[in-house]
């Protein structure tokens, strides 16, 4: 019951502030652009359509989830209400509490974003029910984000290089499969290691991505979406206990 | 003679190699106003951050009734308002003591009533909240839990008269009630008004502890702000001061 508490008020707090309404108007911004490149398309307009509609909803959510909750983590410390609610909470229970409205909050806003971007890909005739797994392949690779949103949080004290650092997590993740495939030719022992640990140590986005499966229409398994979901579900719940063992060393 | 309620002994805490707290000891007793008087830097916040497990001491013990204070005994018996506290502006006085009141299993009924004794509309945003009626929530919060204690940073900072005597009215009200009140402040007039005994910190030591009238008395004078500002002041008086730990 403690978790369930600041899950919701997090969840009330972020549909309502302006944060969340602003990244829903860019997002429209972002879907009056992707229709006017779909014009411009001399190929597969279809295919051109559902990718700047996915990568609108992935960057829109990505601003959302670093912008948002970045600031907020930092505000709250900054006027004293994650003292407040330390006095009421234990760390796992305010970070549990922080880490699952934010999950919500990100699910909400694909939902959202989703249908929109549905709607005009079906009003123009690009529609394919691979979207929704393309959607869902969003919402893991930002849950991951999430978490480590609260976890550089907890270590950097400032809410710029948090917001940086989360940014070059979420680049790092997307670019270490090309970064092991370009090294694995290379001489140097020292490179190929340090290639090799952040494919490891990083969410693997080339496993859990399925953007150009949800474009060229290509089905998935379901137990290859089960996999992915487990393998996010771990991958959280790990950063969740790291973020909390550092949360609770450190002053506030 | 009232029994200790919360026991300091000898709390240290540095942040890199400056020390800001140097071996603390205090008692406060069961239904107490215990207030923390000094300087801007003496380490009154952090003395009280590190009482509630906050900040981690190097060095030393806290005693909740005899025994070890433990982050249970916070979450049940320990109110706080901090320092230039601002509540979430989106939100209601209601939805935020609600959420607060979820983890304890309070019901709808004692938010509603705490609500109308704080005289705060529950349904406004607190965005338009004036700063009196910002400080009133937190101290609602702090309440929420019926707490044995409740430790308050500066609670009229920043508040005018009217603010500042509502709080005063509430605590005094809550102290009637049979809470402990734990504060530090900046304003004299109020202290020696409402507090039974006082801690008088100067650069991360307790110089003095006790009553009012006697630090007074120890300081020969009838004016309380003289006695602070002798006390706070005079760096030839530090070895002579009655440390009473």
């Amino acid at each position: 019951m403690k978790i369930i508490a600041p899950i919701f008020f997090e969840l009330k707090q972020g549909v309502r502030e302006k944060t969340f309404w602003v990244v829903v108007f860019f997002f429209i911004f972002l879907l009056g652009v992707s229709l006017f490149l779909g014009e411009l398309s001399l190929g597969d307009t279809g295919a051109v359509l559902r990718t700047v509609c996915l990568s609108s909803i992935e960057l829109s959510a990505l601003g959302l989830v670093i912008v948002r909750y970045t600031y907020n983590f930092y505000r709250e410390k900054e006027f004293r209400l994650t003292d407040i609610y330390l006095s009421y909470f234990s760390a796992a229970h305010y970070i549990g509490g922080k880490l699952g409205g934010a999950i919500i909050v990100l699910f909400i806003y694909l939902f959202l974003s989703g249908f929109l971007g549905s709607l005009l890909l079906i009003l123009n005739g690009a529609f394919k029910s691979t979207v929704f797994t393309g959607i869902y392949s969003i919402f893991l690779k930002l849950c991951f984000i999430c978490s480590f949103v609260f976890l550089v949080c907890s270590l950097i004290n400032s809410p710029l290089l948090s917001s940086f650092l989360v940014a070059l997590i979420y680049l790092a993740s997307e670019l270490s499969y090309n970064a092991l495939r370009l090294t694995s030719q290379a001489k140097y022992v020292f490179i190929k290691l340090v290639s090799k640990t952040l494919y490891y140590v990083l969410p693997n986005y080339h496993k859990v991505d399925l953007k150009i499966h949800a474009i060229y229409g290509v089905p998935i398994s379901t137990l290859y979406m089960a996999e992915i979901t487990l393998y996010t579900c771990f991958y959280v719940i790990l950063c969740y206990f790291v973020t909390v063992t550092i949360f609770e060393r450190k002053d506030h | 003679m009232a029994e200790s309620i919360i026991e300091v002994g000898n709390l240290s805490k540095t942040f890199g190699k400056f020390p800001v707290l140097k071996d603390i000891s205090l008692t406060v007793f069961e239904g107490e106003i215990f207030g923390l008087l000094g300087l801007n830097g003496a380490g009154k916040t952090t003395l009280i951050k590190s009482i509630l497990h906050l900040i981690k001491p190097q060095k030393g013990e806290i005693k909740y009734k005899g025994k070890p204070l433990l982050p249970l005994h916070i979450y049940k018996e320990f109110g706080y308002l901090p320092e230039r506290f601002m509540p979430p502006l989106e939100t209601t006085a209601k939805e935020l003591l609600e959420f607060l009141g979820m983890s304890l299993g309070a019901n709808l009924l004692t938010v509603s009533f705490l609500l109308e004794k704080f005289n705060l509309g529950g349904k406004k945003k607190i965005k338009y909240y004036s700063r009196g009626m910002v400080q009133r929530l937190g101290l609602c919060c702090a309440f929420l839990k019926r707490p044995e204690v409740i430790i308050l940073d500066e609670p009229t900072l920043g508040l005018d008269p009217l603010g500042q005597r509502d709080i005063i009215k509430l605590l005094l009200d809550i102290n009637r009630e049979g809470t402990t009140i734990f504060f530090s402040s900046h304003n004299l007039l109020q202290v020696e008004r409402i507090c039974h005994r006082i801690a008088i910190m100067k650069k991360g030591e307790i110089m003095f502890c006790g009553k009012i009238d006697e630090f007074k008395a120890f300081h020969t004078t009838e004016s309380f702000e003289e006695a602070f500002l002798k006390e706070t002041s005079h760096s030839n008086n530090e070895d002579n001061c009655p440390n009473i730990f």
